[in-house]
């Protein structure tokens, strides 16, 4: 699935970038890597952005950057 | 050590030169003006150092060139201010880079560190904000930092003041050894990849005038700025590069791009694991508590209402207050000379510089000073960033994306700030947009035209539905931009920071600094186009100019005669634009001499036709003669277009 179907306070794990060379690039800026864990802390109204929690950052992605992003439930093992 | 003030000049070879190099939001501007009295504008909003900005700087007797470089992630140059960082590093290759970074989020930020000792040019790493990294439950060890990196590193409280003596102390005693540092090795294929682009590509980097590590690497990662200085210098090689870009794709399954960022960034997360011995490094619960309720689907409105009501009841109440004495002792002044002096061309300008200083201290300072005040504590509390985020799906809608409702909102107080802040966006479409938007949002001078004449004579409701109105129009025209300009595929990627307590003495200075700014730009303008407005007046052409406007303020608009002068002003001075009525009219009843009808149509008319020269002036510096001639032409067909509507339906409905 991709980040955009994860509900809040939900944990994943990042499994691919699915953009182009920029958006990858400033993806990985803010530490958004496949292997990665996150966490979707809130996401606003209307098909608006997501709030992630990275590595103790909160990041704001739009829903569209968001679908680009491939990730897995987290299940807790490390 | 102490900062000297010097004009800012880029050729300056004498001295050697540092470099701040930081993600956004590390403290690089703090720093910077904590040794060079304030001159860059530090901000919780990521982005806001767009140019950089030089100081002298003299540590123990030896003067230093000090130059703060925009954050940027990475050196890949995706976003324009990271364009700017990496085109300086490459271009000027300073003697040293400070590389400063936010302790509490150490992991994510050693990715640029390792990015940037690529670069093979002297380094010393500064790990600001130890505070709130303890606050974290994070514990740095510093000196196992240091040796796993082979570079000296110091920790510091920059907005404390708290380390910065032995920051520079370590930077002079670096430079006099200007030792390089070694390049922290990536896993053995990688490396082996490289060494053989290294051997197809002898001689190449030193030919380019760049670090040969740092160039090879960019060109794996598939990065087209690179490519394309490969191409001019030896595009024979091209091929070879490819074969390369190939052979790690196929080996790691990934864009070659991904396989060296992945690469750096484990080597920084293995870093960071050796070098902190307790690592929580969670956003605090008081943060993710708080955010809850700010950023929520809906309470997030609410609040950010709440808060934005305040912040502009702030700005009238503090503006009123302000006003009045300031205008009363111009007025006092103006009178007194207009008495005691000789009609004549000299005491013409003479007035006509008062009146132009008058209306920009007494009528524009007291609404722009608080407004930036309040501005400046939002934005340092860390609260503009998640208005971003709130507004990002509406703003979607207009073809813009979150980023953009900042300089809307700064349209609010003042056009000048809010062109400014168009510098934020990433690409040059969404800059141009917001810019051109914001010069449509009704400021605080149109504001006072709203409620001093709408407002007082026909109601508070007319005013609101201005407002209202003048968003509709808004999103309207940038619909039909998008249908010219397709939306760019850019989305909302955005660090949000953590809350800050405003520190007193920041706000203050910010305010100082950006009040300067449009001091600069603005009143010259102001106080010359008063001077020819009163020169008009003095060689009677006001009735001339009145006859020339005729076909638009009488046929098409409705309006009376003798108002037509006074949108001349508005060009020059719009906040004057109410007070020059009522000398054209010769009272202040307005309602005695023109029809309730006359009233709206006039007030429609002035909020959205073309911006002050001020913002053209501004809007030049941004965006060019492309940006004022758009800004021009889109404000004076919509505030033709609008009056003539409002004229014909009001007048259709018998609204008097």
């Amino acid at each position: 699935m991709t980040l955009d179907q994860v509900s809040e306070n939900q944990e994943v794990v990042v499994k691919n970038l699915l953009g182009g060379f920029g958006l990858r690039r400033r993806l990985h800026g803010l530490g958004i890597y496949p292997g990665e864990r996150l966490k979707v802390l809130n996401s606003a109204l209307m098909r608006g952005p997501i709030l992630l929690e990275v590595r103790g950052v909160e990041v704001a992605i739009g829903r569209g950057v968001a679908g680009k992003v491939e990730v897995e439930l987290w299940t807790g093992k490390k | 050590m102490d900062g000297e003030k010097i004009n800012s000049s880029p050729a300056s070879d004498s001295f050697l030169r540092i470099a701040l190099v930081g993600q956004p939001n590390a403290g690089k501007s703090t720093l910077f003006n904590a040794v060079a009295g304030y001159k860059a504008i530090a901000s919780n909003f990521p982005g806001t150092t767009v140019g950089f900005t030089e100081t002298r700087l003299r540590i123990k007797d030896k003067i230093y060139q000090l130059i703060d470089l925009p954050g940027s992630y990475s050196l890949s140059g995706c976003e324009p201010a990271e364009k700017v960082t990496r085109d300086y590093l490459y271009q000027h290759p300073p003697d040293l880079i400070i590389n400063i970074i936010d302790a509490s989020i150490l992991a994510r930020s050693l990715d640029l560190t390792l990015e940037l000792m690529e670069l093979g040019i002297p380094m010393i790493l500064c790990l600001n904000m130890m505070d709130e990294a303890k606050r974290k439950g994070m514990e740095i060890n510093v000196d196992a930092l240091s040796k796993i990196l082979g570079l000296p590193v110091v920790a510091c409280i920059a907005n404390k003041g708290a380390g910065i003596d032995q920051l520079f102390e370590q930077a002079q005693a670096m430079l006099s050894k200007s030792q390089k540092p070694l390049p922290i090795k990536f896993s053995q294929d990688v490396e082996e990849v490289l060494e053989a682009l290294k051997q197809a590509l002898k001689g190449v980097p030193e030919r380019i005038g760049l670090a040969e590590r740092f160039f090879l690497l960019k060109l794996l990662e598939q990065d087209p700025d690179y490519i394309q200085k490969l191409n001019l210098v030896a595009g024979e090689k091209i091929e070879q590069v490819k074969k390369f870009q190939q052979a790690l794709k196929q080996s790691h399954g990934r864009e070659p791009d991904e396989v060296i960022c992945s690469e750096r960034h484990g080597l920084a997360l293995s870093i960071f694991e050796k070098a902190t011995k307790i690592r929580l490094g969670k956003i605090t619960g008081f943060q993710e508590k708080l955010d809850f309720w700010i950023m929520h689907k809906y309470l997030g409105y609410v609040f950010m209402l709440i808060i934005l009501f305040l912040f502009f009841a702030f700005v009238f109440w503090m503006g009123k207050f302000l006003e009045e004495p300031l205008l009363g002792w111009f007025e006092r002044v103006q009178n007194f000379l207009s008495a005691n002096l000789r009609e004549g061309i000299l005491s013409t300008i003479l007035i006509g510089i008062i009146q132009g200083i008058a209306g920009g201290v007494g009528i524009v300072l007291p609404y722009l000073l608080p407004f930036l005040i309040g501005l400046s504590l939002l934005e340092d509390i860390g609260y503009l960033p998640r208005i971003a985020f709130l507004m990002d799906s509406f703003m979607h809608k207009i073809g813009l994306h979150g980023k953009a409702t900042l300089p809307l909102v700064l349209g609010y107080g003042c056009s000048v700030p809010a062109v400014m802040a168009s510098r934020t966006m990433e690409n040059p479409r969404d800059r141009f947009i917001s810019a051109i938007l914001a010069t449509l949002i009704p400021c605080s001078a149109r504001t006072t035209i709203i409620f001093g004449l709408l407002a007082y004579f026909l109601g508070p409701g007319w005013a609101l539905f201005i407002y209202l109105f003048n968003i509709f129009v808004i999103s309207v025209i940038a619909r039909i931009f998008m249908r010219f300009q397709p939306e760019s595929a850019d989305g909302l990627i955005m660090e949000v920071p953590s809350y800050k307590l405003p520190m007193a003495s920041a706000v203050l200075k910010k305010t100082w600094f950006r009040l300067r700014e449009f001091i600069i730009i603005a009143f010259p303008i102001l106080i010359s186009g008063s001077i020819v407005l009163s020169l008009l007046e003095f060689f009677q052409l006001i009735d001339w100019l009145n006859q020339a406007l005729k076909p638009l303020v009488v046929y098409v608009l409705g309006l009376p005669e003798k108002v037509g002068v006074t949108l001349i002003f508005g060009i020059l001075r719009k906040e004057l634009t109410l007070i020059m009525l009522a000398q054209a009219l010769g009272t202040t009843e307005f309602l005695s001499v023109m029809t309730k009808t006359q009233v709206v149509v006039f007030v429609v008319f002035v909020v959205f036709y073309i911006p002050c020269l001020s913002t053209l002036a501004i809007l030049y510096k941004e965006q060019g003669w492309k940006g004022v001639g758009s800004a021009i032409l889109i404000t004076l067909f919509s505030s033709v277009l609008i009056g003539f509507l409002f004229r014909l339906i009001l007048s259709a409905i018998r609204y008097g």
